[in-house]
């Protein structure tokens, strides 16, 4: 699975980072970011191994935050807490992409980690993977 | 009924405004709204005291009621004591302070 396998070389690449000290900012905002699109890939593995196909344009993002909702987290399978981590993430990588006035701050980079810990844990789980 | 276009950024933003209120009520220190940048209506974020115990149950309440009212947003927080010594200097021009109506007091 490239997701998960994506997503995990983003986490290593994320500590390993920190592991350096504090990144710089224009690093702290690819962190962010990236997380977010780890995350999304591995909401999308989820979505097409329940059998769906997902739209082609930009509505994507929502699309999937709505199918976790409703093929998920209403099946008891998701908790509300995971699929809200995987928006939040989304509002933290607008602001990283496109706020460059507001400074990108490390807890904002240590945030997005718990988030993405917490959302990719849940789909691990889900799909089963060692 | 179809919503007008143009008084449909600040239509979302009143109902925000109403609903960060009564979820977040005494939490609640300022919002900075910003956006859209794809597809969502707008983005923005909440200035907390304190992240209440149930954050995502209230937080879920406030999409739940946006969505129902046609508007896709997105929204984060912070909390007061993560903030950095320049951002507690200078809250009141990153965020725009909340003003929670107390019930006026019956006069006679």
């Amino acid at each position: 699975m490239q997701e998960i396998e994506f997503a995990r070389a983003v986490w290593r690449l994320t500590e390993a980072i920190f592991e350096l000290g504090v990144p710089s900012e224009p690093i702290r905002r690819m962190m962010v970011s990236r997380l977010y699109y780890a995350a999304y890939h591995v909401a999308l593995l989820l979505l097409r191994n329940a059998g769906l196909t997902p739209p082609i344009d930009r509505s994507i993002h929502q699309w999937a935050l709505n199918e976790l909702r409703r093929r998920f987290v209403n099946t008891g399978r998701m908790s509300w807490a995971a699929r809200n981590a995987l928006r939040e993430l989304r509002r933290l990588r607008n602001q990283a992409d496109y706020r460059l006035d507001l400074r990108a701050r490390e807890r904002d980079v240590r945030r997005a980690m718990h988030l993405f810990r917490t959302f990719f844990d849940e789909c691990h789980r889900i799909l089963g993977v060692t | 009924m179809p919503r007008k276009k143009t008084n449909r950024k600040a239509d979302v933003k009143k109902l925000v405004e109403r609903l960060v209120k009564k979820e977040f009520g005494d939490y609640l220190l300022g919002v900075r709204f910003d956006g859209p940048y794809e597809e969502e209506d707008i983005d923005f974020d909440l200035l907390l005291k304190e992240e209440p115990n149930d954050y995502v149950e209230r937080a879920e309440r406030i999409y739940e009621r946006l969505g129902k009212a046609g508007f896709y947003v997105l929204f984060s927080h912070d909390v007061w004591y993560e903030l950095e010594e320049d951002e507690k200097q200078n809250w009141q021009s990153l965020w725009t302070p909340v003003n929670l109506e107390k019930p006026k007091a019956k006069t006679r």
